[in-house]
């Protein structure tokens, strides 16, 4: 992930943010790795948590093809 | 673990000092109410909320879906690539939650809807700063601790005998 886009931390990640749950998403539509995004274990599972509840309301999509 | 630890304390306590549970409700709404619908229905939420204090709200504002969403209503498949998407964050007791979800199904004009336990400060991802665990090495550069300067020169053959012997006992 670019450095400029590099959030070290949150406390938490809104499913709202669609702007914020896009960064960490690849052109698929897939989560990246944590390896890729940087964040920590919590702050990870955070993510997935807000990208599944902004799929499911429709605000990102589950696949790009 | 901080909370396991309170409960032990004796319930002596006002009951104030129990915290009333954060909930936001998310949920689009068809686009064909218009402009002039969507307060009926967000009104109609509010009511099923009750007394509840309002924490937030994000008024229903039309988006394009990520996906199209279908809908089976009295036999007719319905698609919809739009709606007006809105939230309410409010505090309410635990046990008011299901007669939320119920009506959110079963009002036609709600397309889809969540439900989440949350927090009561706005979890817009800001940034943190770093922190330390000291305020002591902030800004300072860590040096590393001197050393006895080692002196150069010969050596004889009996004194590095004797040295390896000290060292190898």
């Amino acid at each position: 992930m670019a450095k400029d886009n590099y959030i070290p931390q949150f406390s938490r990640i809104d499913y709202k943010d669609v702007e914020m749950i896009k960064k960490f998403l690849n052109p698929h539509g897939k989560i990246m790795a944590r390896r890729r995004t940087g964040l920590s274990a919590a702050n990870q599972r955070a993510l997935s948590e807000a990208v599944k509840r902004a799929r499911f309301m429709a605000l990102v999509p589950y696949i790009v093809r | 673990m901080a909370e396991k630890a309170q409960g032990t304390e004796p319930s002596s306590q006002a009951p104030a000092a129990v915290k009333t549970p954060i909930y936001e409700v998310g949920f689009h709404i068809v686009p064909a109410v218009g402009d002039d619908g969507v307060q009926a229905v967000v009104d109609k939420i509010r009511k099923v909320i009750g007394n509840a204090e309002i924490i937030a709200e994000g008024v229903p504002a039309k988006m394009s879906l990520a996906y199209t969403i279908e809908r089976a209503t009295q036999g007719k498949r319905e698609k919809f690539s739009e709606a007006y998407f809105g939230w309410i964050k409010f505090a309410t007791e635990r046990e008011n939650i299901a007669a939320l979800e119920e009506m959110l199904r079963n009002t036609k004009e709600v397309l889809r809807s969540i439900v989440i336990n949350t927090v009561r400060e706005d979890i817009s991802t800001q940034p943190r700063r770093a922190v330390f665990a000291s305020d002591r090495l902030e800004g300072e550069t860590i040096k590393a601790p001197a050393r006895a300067k080692e002196e150069g020169g010969e050596v004889s053959e009996t004194d590095l005998n004797k040295s390896i012997d000290a060292l190898t006992g």
